[in-house]
This record gives structure tokens, sequence and C-alpha cells, in this order.
């Protein structure tokens, strides 16, 4: 498959519907398969990127196990554009339905979602290339200033770890507390207040444009055994009394408003996870995958 | 973050999609004042569908269980066999707002 081609799927029982749809996607410059049913076999290599629903089609209902084609719409996320009579019944199986309120507006519609698509599929491909080359790497430093650069190194990481999901937000709390609570000094009762008052992003961005702040940065060390991964985090702020904060963590629920992200790393599946000196600097292990298991 | 909301005879149903993190603060502030807005008396939060969500995520849906509770409405959590089930896990979030499917 071109992976710069643009590839949609007409579904639609009525064949009279279905070469018109089909049509109107052609018209698109979009390379176009059709079908009758969600069970379509498809070609191993073939990845749409965008799928049109006629008004004829059968949904099943949620309970209902899902066919392979019904998968691979999940797994890749692709859109599906659909008439209003399906739309409830497509919501019940599949994340990203858009309705088109007529024809003449649909070609249009599917076309900006396929090309969508492609730009977020060529962007997962590039993301796995670079799993690939963190899994190649024996050591390698990472520094980041912004809550935004945190968020995306976590993702990047955490592809490699089994429990995928949890180390990622384990990752994500730990890298944005070094960013917010270390290197730009927003306290915890500060934190929850700018929250409340719907500010708390705002404040992050004008500390991290000012003076005092725009140079600190957040340094995260990894290396890497065949077995496991190792990284070290650390601020550039005054840390904090870590000691007494997670021994007091063992006694508040997760929940509860101040500290919560901390409290979640500490159950986010490290193997190891341990500050150190006077709180600047968190050290934490885990396993990794195979590489197989990080593409997949 | 996108939501959908539906209306159902005995309770609003609010589908989450996507990813719930401190990036989504202020539209999940514009949907707590739209499920408020609703007249019905409970409120069903479908997580099913949602692929991740932080520890602002989990804050914001206790901004909503607030905005639920100010209002008279109960909240309930759908989770199911949801990809984040296991973040709700370890965050005892069941402890707070009932899960729906339990």
């Amino acid at each position: 498959m071109n992976k710069n081609q643009h590839t949609c799927i007409v579904i639609d029982k009525n064949e009279q519907l279905r070469k018109e749809l089909v049509e109107l996607m052609s018209e698109q410059g979009l390379d176009v398969f059709e079908c009758k049913q969600l069970d379509m076999f498809l070609p191993s290599d073939l990845e749409p990127d965008v799928i049109v629903f006629g008004q004829n089609v059968d949904v099943a209902d949620a309970d209902t196990s899902f066919s392979d084609f019904e998968l691979l719409i999940r797994e890749c996320q692709i859109p599906i554009v659909a008439s209003l009579v399906l739309r409830d019944s497509l919501l019940n199986r599949f994340q990203e339905v858009h309705v088109y309120p007529d024809l003449d507006v649909l070609g249009i519609m599917a076309r900006t979602l396929a090309f969508n698509q492609v730009k977020r599929r060529l962007i997962k491909e590039d993301m796995c290339r670079a799993v690939q080359g963190i899994f190649h790497l024996d050591e390698a430093d990472f520094y980041l200033k912004t809550v935004e650069e945190a968020q995306a190194i976590a993702l990047l990481i955490s592809l490699l770890a089994p429990a995928k999901k949890l180390l990622r937000l384990g990752l994500t709390e730990l890298l944005i507390n070094a960013v917010e609570h270390g290197n730009l000094e927003i306290g915890a009762q500060e934190k929850q207040r700018l929250r409340e008052s719907g500010t708390w992003m705002s404040e992050v961005n004008r500390r991290l444009n000012s003076d005092r702040y725009r140079d600190k940065k957040v340094h995260l060390h990894l290396s890497k055994t065949k077995q496991e991964l190792l990284l070290r985090i650390e601020d550039e702020g005054q840390g904090f009394d870590w000691q007494k904060i997670l021994q007091d963590n063992q006694n508040v629920k997760v929940q509860a408003k101040s500290g919560r992200g901390l409290r979640l790393a500490q159950r986010s599946g490290f193997d190891e996870f341990s500050y150190i000196g006077k709180g600047n600097i968190v050290e934490c292990r885990f396993a990794i995958s195979d590489l197989g298991a990080a593409n997949g | 973050m996108q939501y959908t909301l539906s209306e159902n005879p005995n309770d609003l149903s609010v589908l989450l999609t996507g990813e719930l993190t401190l990036n989504d603060e202020e539209e999940f502030r514009a949907l707590c004042r739209d499920v408020v807005e609703t007249s019905r008396s409970k409120c069903i939060i479908d997580v099913t569908q949602l692929e991740f969500l932080d520890s602002a995520g989990l804050g914001l849906l206790l901004v909503l269980k607030e905005f639920c509770e100010d209002a008279g409405k109960t909240i309930a959590l759908k989770v199911g066999d949801s990809a984040i089930k296991e973040i709700l896990d370890i965050s005892e979030f069941d402890s707070l707002i009932p899960y729906e499917d339990a």
C-alpha cells in the first residue's frame, strides 16, 4: 500500500446508493473500495483512512462481538462518516463518528477526514520509528521545559513498557510535577487554587515566559539493560519533604484533591520508585517489552 | 477529549472519547455547564471509549460530580472494559463515583 494514498471504503446494502457514494468519493480523489456490510474481508496491507456509511447498513448492538473489519476500524481509530439514521448505533461500537447533513457536503467531509487520518498515520509511523530508536539506545538524555513536552516524552517512553497506560500515567505525573512543582515553584495549594479559578495553565505559561523561570529545564536520563529501563528525573527546584509526603500518602485516598499525581505515580506499576536527597531527583525503573510489543 | 450528550427518558448520558487530561480543562467545564442545564436528575458518564486520563482528568471527573451534586443530580460512571479501567482501579474511583455497571 502506498502510505500517502487516501483510501475510502463505502458501505451500503443498496447498490444504487453505494455506486452514487463511490462516484462521489472518487471525485474527491480518494481510492475507493465498496462493500455491503461491516464483515468485509480486507487485504492485510489495506488500512482505510475513512469509512463512509450510506443509510442501509446493519450495525450490531453494543454487546455483540466485533468482526475483523470492525476491530480494524477501532484499533486504527479510522474516522466514520455516516447518515444521521445510523449515528447512535455506530456510536455504540466506534469512537469517531461524523454525521453528514446531505450528500453535498459528504464528499468534502470525507476527503478532509481522510487527509487528516493519513497525517495521523504518518505521525504514528514516525513515532514507532522513534520508539525503535529508543529501544536501540543504551543511554539517552532529554531536556524539557513545558508540560506539553513532559506529556509527549512520557507517552513515547511508556510505549516500551508492558503496562503502557499505567506507566504513561506514572511518568506523566512525575515529569509534570518536575516542571510545575519543581522548576516553576507552583505549590500544591497554589495549584489547587489556580485550577479552581481556571487559571492554572495561563499561570504555567506566564512563568515559563518569565525571566525567573524561562531557562529552567527538567533533565531526564534514560539508561537501559536488556530487561529494564532506568529513568532519573531531575529538576532545578528546591525539592520537598518527600519522605513525609510518601509516608502520609499511605493513609490518604488517591482521589484527595492535593497531591493526587504523586499518589498515582506510586501506584502506576514502577518496579522501583524513589526520591533522592532533597527531593528534586526521582529515580524509577520498569521492565521493558520486546520490540514487537512496543510496536503493537 | 470529545463529548456527546444523549438525553434518555430517565437519565443523561455523557459519552467521553479520546483522552481526558490537563489539556481539557476549559472544554470540560463547558461540558459541566451543559450537564447542569439539562432536566434529567441522573447523569451517567460513559468512559468506555476513553483512551487515557491523567490525574488532572480524574480531577475533572470530580469537578463534574460537584456540579451535579450542587444541581441536585446523582452521578454514575459507566466503565465496562474501558482502556482506562486500570487507572480508575488504582485511583479507587469507585468509592467516589459509583459504577453504573458494577
